[in-house]
């Protein structure tokens, strides 16, 4: 399978740059003045395109093949069951409380906080402390 | 599973073979315009290097792949199933 993919994409990386180059070369090598294409030009950049195209299939196709030899041989999980495995996570009866004990823990620190006094900005009577540019004033 | 995807990949190489050897032969197909007679433009020339390097590339890698396919095919008919490090 390594030799195969790596077959497959060495193809795809020569044919991906001989496409681009395809496209690009009647503007690099002034044959394209502006104005209509020329057949040149037509053929160049079809071609060139076609090339990608062929360049980006064989990446698809080389991934695909890797990802389900890796599943064959156990290395990858297959896709239906991390799906199951995943919804079973999600709706399993300890993940549930678990979360309720802990937005009650929450809750019962957010009550206990608004319990205590604020601090340094209210005296003792509860009365906000001046500023002091108002003392000065 | 292992021949299969050898022919789907080298299915993909023949096409591969194809275009290369359309894009080497196009400039004369279309005829394109030579700087003198009997010389080759800078676009033939590119187009014919460029139509050899994916003909190459494409008949060097089909011949890689139906290859190393025939070879399993073949060991996995005399061993039952092919050695896992070969699959």
């Amino acid at each position: 399978m390594t030799a195969r993919a790596v077959v497959g994409l060495a193809w795809s990386l020569v044919l991906g740059l001989a496409g681009g180059w395809l496209v690009l070369s009647p503007w690099s090598l002034a044959q394209q003045q502006g104005g209509d294409w020329t057949t040149l030009t037509k053929n160049e950049v079809g071609t060139g395109l076609g090339l990608i195209l062929f360049a980006l299939l064989g990446i698809v196709l080389v991934g695909a093949q890797v990802v389900r030899s890796l599943r064959q041989a156990g290395l990858m999980e297959p896709r239906s069951r991390a799906r199951r495995s995943a919804a079973a996570t999600a709706a399993s009866p300890e993940m549930e409380k678990a979360v309720v004990a802990l937005a009650q823990a929450l809750a019962q620190e957010l009550e206990q906080r608004r319990g205590q006094p604020q601090g340094q900005d209210r005296h003792p009577a509860g009365q906000p402390v001046p500023a002091p540019w108002r003392e000065q004033q | 599973m292992s021949l299969r995807d050898g022919l789907q990949l080298g299915s993909l190489f023949v096409l591969g073979l194809l275009v290369g050897a359309w894009v080497f032969i196009s400039p004369w197909v279309l005829g394109y315009p030579a700087t003198s007679p009997g010389s080759w433009s800078p676009s033939m020339l590119s187009q014919a290097v460029v139509g050899a390097v994916v003909t190459v590339a494409s008949a060097a890698a089909l011949v890689a792949v139906i290859g190393r396919t025939l070879h399993l095919a073949l060991a996995s008919r005399g061993q039952g199933t092919p050695p896992a490090e070969q699959r």
